[in-house]
């Protein structure tokens, strides 16, 4: 059910083999308070083998949603094929493990409308929900190492740079995008929304942020789902700076003197693991018991999730950089050939 | 200078006319392209080349240069004059290209066989990430084949069916640069219910030289501002937008 007319806004979802999540995502953006007329959901299914388009087809009919799906290409193909159907002058990228608030896209046009320039982009905030806040990691990442969206530092109506181009919970002008650049699928998972937003900064892109544009985390992740993490955007951290040598853009990805810091590290990088995912599940029991941890084992884990969060990053960084000389010599051995 | 082909293809194949323009005193693929277009093997290829500039002609491309201009030239009015002479329609499609861009291996059997899959009477390759672009519209979708869209550039390659040389061609010159072509296509081949799109699964790499860097930019927009205020055509937004999308095959 998609409206002739054009919308105000393009709320583009992108999934992957997230079927259980997805359902609670796109309840929520049934409910908007904008009519119906007003906003479109484009769901691009990333080569998903689960019930996704089971999950899509329940909303079709009372909402006004739209799915496309593509081979699994990763999370930047993903936005921009989303962003190629979509028809309205705003766009908005959401996670599939959000549940927006009823007038999240209400609020995201309402910045827009108070900025109207193309160069600004919306920043809405989101939080985690009450099962997940219990989590101690999710605790860590968002509210002490800051890994995954942190706003503490944050006040409503703030504008900001192209760090805070977070994809997920941003919207910007389509007319921007058609302009000056689109996401770069060489990222597949991380820096992909920063990297854009990096490129737009060119174009002057300022990022405001709009608190009461909200959105809910649903998931928790796991110890070892978030050193998984940690390691694909140690990868992309190296693609990043590689892409763009800048200063500004070495200082984000931490990635000078990550070799010296990864062979001091390496040695020690599965007891360091251990030792994190030791004291996560210690962590996770008593927070299951509604127990709180006393300081001195709430400072050993802080510090155990730091390294080894901060010991994967590392490691993908240096392994994206051994497979880019490893190429380099390749391409040189066979223009020798 | 013309001439004419006066060679007869025996071959039973479909045909396809490449229709190419390069510069002779600027750094060009014409020659790798000229190869690869050549290297078809479900299509009988003809290439008509227009060659602009000074200098000797390259070896590879004696054969198929048919018009040389020593001075600047507009682009579509040199390929209007390369068409005239032809009955084009012995040609399943014309392919327009420039000299500054890299097509992957096999191209013409790849990209005209999901033109006709996807049944385009107007088509382009989209464009790779690290091309010179100038609508990101075009740039390519990873995952997708194929899109069906309101928009196809004037460059830097581009094909026409049989079933629309009479709606496109010949070139309308009043935009001698192209410039503002691609807006108003999409009206024209609309009112005879024609599909246009972008075959994202056969991208073209367009990083040799920067677009506009060999003529005057200032004056092509002037001429396209007056070409767009006299026709029919889309704005941005009507145009940018992918009607139907076309995963790419996953394997099993």
């Amino acid at each position: 059910m998609i409206s002739r007319n054009r919308p105000l806004i393009s709320a583009i979802v992108c999934t992957y083999n997230r079927a259980g999540l997805l359902g609670r995502a796109l309840g929520a953006l049934c409910g908007q308070t904008l009519d119906a007329e007003q906003f479109e959901v484009i769901v691009v299914d990333d080569g998903s083998t689960d019930e996704t388009r089971l999950v899509v087809q329940r909303f079709e009919g009372i909402a006004p949603l739209r799915y496309v799906y593509q081979a699994n290409s990763g999370i930047s193909a993903a936005r921009n094929h989303g962003l190629m159907v979509s028809r309205a002058p705003i766009v908005a990228f959401l996670d599939d493990d959000d549940v927006v608030a009823s007038d999240c896209l209400e609020q995201h046009c309402a910045s827009h409308r108070e900025f109207p320039e193309s160069i600004y982009a919306v920043l809405g905030y989101t939080r985690l929900a009450p099962e997940v806040a219990r989590s101690p990691l999710m605790h860590f990442v968002t509210e002490v190492g800051k890994h995954l969206f942190a706003y503490s530092d944050l006040q409503q109506g703030d504008v900001l740079d192209f760090t805070y181009f977070w994809g997920g919970r941003c919207s910007c002008k389509r007319a921007l995008l058609m302009e000056f650049g689109v996401f770069d699928p060489v990222f597949r998972f991380g820096c992909e929304d920063i990297e854009l937003g990096y490129r737009l900064s060119r174009e002057g892109l300022k990022v405001v942020y709009n608190a009461k544009a909200m959105s809910t985390m649903i998931r928790a992740i796991d110890f070892d789902g978030f050193c998984r993490r940690s390691y694909l955007q140690g990868r992309s951290n190296w693609v990043f700076a590689e892409k763009h040598p800048e200063r500004t853009v070495r200082a984000w990805t931490q990635v000078d003197g990550v070799e010296e810091e990864w062979h001091a590290m390496e040695p020690h990088f599965e007891r360091i693991v251990k030792a994190g995912r030791d004291l996560d599940c210690i962590a996770v029991e008593r927070a299951r018991a509604g127990l709180p941890l006393d300081d001195l084992t709430l400072r050993l884990l802080h510090r155990a999730y730091h390294a080894a969060f901060r010991a994967h990053r590392l490691r993908g960084s240096v392994e994206k950089m051994v497979e880019g000389l490893e190429g380099e010599v390749g391409r040189m051995r066979a223009e020798g050939a | 200078m013309e001439r004419e082909d006066e060679e007869m293809c025996p071959d039973t194949k479909r045909q396809v006319l490449v229709l190419g323009v390069y510069v002779l005193n600027a750094k060009n693929n014409a020659p790798e392209l000229a190869r690869e277009f050549a290297s078809a093997s479900t299509w009988q290829v003809e290439q008509r080349w227009a060659a602009i500039g000074v200098g000797s002609l390259p070896l590879e491309l004696e054969r198929q240069t048919f018009l040389r201009e020593p001075g600047f030239s507009p682009k579509f009015s040199l390929l209007n004059r390369l068409m005239r002479p032809l009955d084009l329609d012995r040609y399943s499609y014309v392919l327009v290209s420039d000299d500054d861009i890299e097509l992957p291996a096999g191209f013409v059997d790849d990209y005209l066989r999901l033109v006709e899959k996807h049944g385009l009477s107007l088509a382009q390759p989209a464009r790779t990430h690290d091309s010179y672009i100038d609508h990101y519209f075009v740039a390519a979708l990873s995952g997708v084949e194929a899109r069906r869209t309101r928009f196809v550039e004037i460059g830097p390659l581009f094909s026409i069916a049989r079933d629309s040389y009479g709606t496109l061609l010949p070139f309308d010159e009043a935009a001698p640069m192209g410039w503002g072509l691609d807006f108003a296509w999409p009206v024209l081949l609309a009112r005879s219910g024609k599909e246009l799109g972008i075959i994202d699964s056969t991208p073209v790499r367009h990083a040799l030289r920067k677009p506009v860097s060999l003529y005057h930019h200032g004056r092509t927009e002037q001429a396209m501002l007056e070409f767009l205020n006299s026709r029919p055509h889309l704005s941005h937004e009507e145009a940018f937008v992918a009607t139907e999308t076309y995963p790419v095959a996953q394997a099993v």
